[in-house]
């Protein structure tokens, strides 16, 4: 009996060790993973820097995926990601090759994909701040047949933000200051204050909130 | 003697003590001096309430090096798991299909999206068409975007259930949608890229999101006098880190 026992604790222990080591595949058609979401990057005028994009293909079928390189600016408020149309921005390439946007790469099921970015600033590049956001379009590998049945095909886009500070010293020249403070007319001491502090960033890049 | 007693434990005492030593760790590919395995780590309550993390044990807890910026980072301690994490966004089908379309019934179709923003601070997801459901073998033959019983816009859902509205809309439910998709009975046309409409959000938070899902469903409905024939558009959704 005691043998009987160990035996299925031993058998139940395996089973776990195995079901743990099984990456699942996604069962959704189109599920595209992309690291990083966000880079903060310093450069110095006349120097270069690689920033990769890694994505990751967990859907069930082949993608075919267009980079679009764009400026975004944020809401100056609440923060949130406004994309333009297109960039002004000529020093981010794909692998040194600017012309290389918008030409499509595929990645199969459960297959990644490096997007090999370089940053080269002049020397006489202006010291600011740029916003930049790397769209990637991804579409599904259609049979014409059924694309022609369809009545919308989906598609989905998918961005990785790259802010570049091409600054000379690399030093932080940001600057978080409240511009304000409300707390609420009545305190009930039994429950927690809820409070509002609004900060703005005065610097001249972006800064980190602690 | 007691005294001496104690002098004599205090000099020879580091002669009975097994030393301490760190663990290396090496292969061909690497040598890990110093490593340390965590006693412990995990994160509780992941993203509902507080979303504490923890590490234990470590005997180096830290950023080493500037992550994108120098040659390495080595982020010790499970906290710097978030930011390895990626930005992953899923629709669970890429085909729309109302099948026959007949005047004065609602054909209808759905699937879900879901979205994880990883390292990212919130996302926004934005939805928009091509152009109108357009016939296939004449551009000028369309079925028009929904205005729902009586009036909706783009960026403002309205009551459509009455099928003798003809039109082409959409619907969103789940986790961090737009507020004005009250119930399933509240519709939207697309933005139409064709005729220069900004796309519009349907779905975003200015917080880390796990497997947040919403379900799209698609409606559609012809006029008596609509032309037989394929009609077909493209939507395109857009996944925006927040940061």
């Amino acid at each position: 009996m005691i043998k009987k026992i160990l035996l299925t604790l031993l058998l139940l222990s395996l089973g776990c060790l195995k079901a743990h080591s099984v990456l699942a595949q996604s069962t959704d058609a189109l599920s595209i993973n992309i690291s990083p979401p966000v880079s903060y990057l310093y450069v110095k005028p006349g120097a270069g820097i690689s920033a990769p994009i890694y994505l990751e293909n967990q859907g069930r079928y082949t993608l075919r995926v267009t980079p679009q390189l764009v400026d975004f600016w944020p809401n100056q408020e609440t923060g949130q990601v406004i994309l333009k149309q297109s960039s002004s921005f000529k020093h981010l390439s794909i692998a040194g090759d600017y012309h290389a946007w918008g030409k499509e790469f595929i990645i199969r099921p459960g297959e990644s994909y490096t997007l090999p970015l370089t940053i080269a600033i002049p020397a006489d590049f202006p010291q600011e701040e740029y916003y930049l956001s790397v769209l990637f379009n991804v579409e599904q590998m259609l049979i014409p047949d059924l694309e022609n049945n369809a009545n919308t095909i989906l598609s989905g886009v998918v961005a990785s933000h790259l802010i570049v500070s091409v600054n000379l010293d690399g030093s932080d020249r940001s600057k978080i200051i409240v511009k304000d403070f409300k707390l609420p007319k009545i305190v009930d001491s039994l429950m927690g204050i809820n409070f509002q502090v609004w900060a703005k960033n005065i610097g001249l890049n972006a800064g980190p909130i602690r | 003697m007691k005294k001496l007693s104690l002098i004599f434990l205090l000099i020879f005492s580091p002669l009975f003590m097994g030393s301490a030593k760190a663990e290396n760790m090496s292969s061909n590919s690497y040598y890990l001096q110093f490593g340390n395995f965590n006693m412990g780590s995990g994160e509780f309550d992941r993203g509902n309430q507080f979303g504490l993390t923890y590490t234990l044990g470590g005997t180096a807890i830290g950023p080493f090096g500037e992550y994108g910026t120098s040659q390495y980072f080595i982020g010790s301690g499970f906290q710097y798991i978030y930011q390895i994490r990626q930005f992953s966004f899923s629709l669970s089908k890429l085909i729309i299909d109302f099948g026959e379309l007949t005047a004065g019934i609602f054909a209808n179709d759905n699937h879900t999206l879901t979205i994880n923003t990883g390292s990212a601070g919130g996302y926004q997801i934005y939805v928009f068409e091509n152009r109108p459901l357009t016939h296939s073998n004449n551009s000028s033959e369309q079925i028009s975007n929904t205005t729902c019983n009586s009036g909706c816009s783009k960026s403002l859902a309205g009551i459509w259930d009455n099928p003798s509205n003809d039109g082409f809309g959409y619907n969103v439910l789940g986790d961090n949608v737009a507020s004005d998709f009250i119930n399933s009975s509240y519709f939207r046309p697309f933005a139409d890229n064709s005729s220069g409409e900004d796309m519009e959000i349907i779905m975003s938070s200015p917080d880390v999101a796990f497997a947040e899902t919403a379900t799209i469903t698609y409606q559609a409905v012809p006029s008596v006098a609509q032309a037989a024939g394929d009609y077909q558009t493209y939507v395109i959704f857009v996944a925006v880190p927040g940061y």
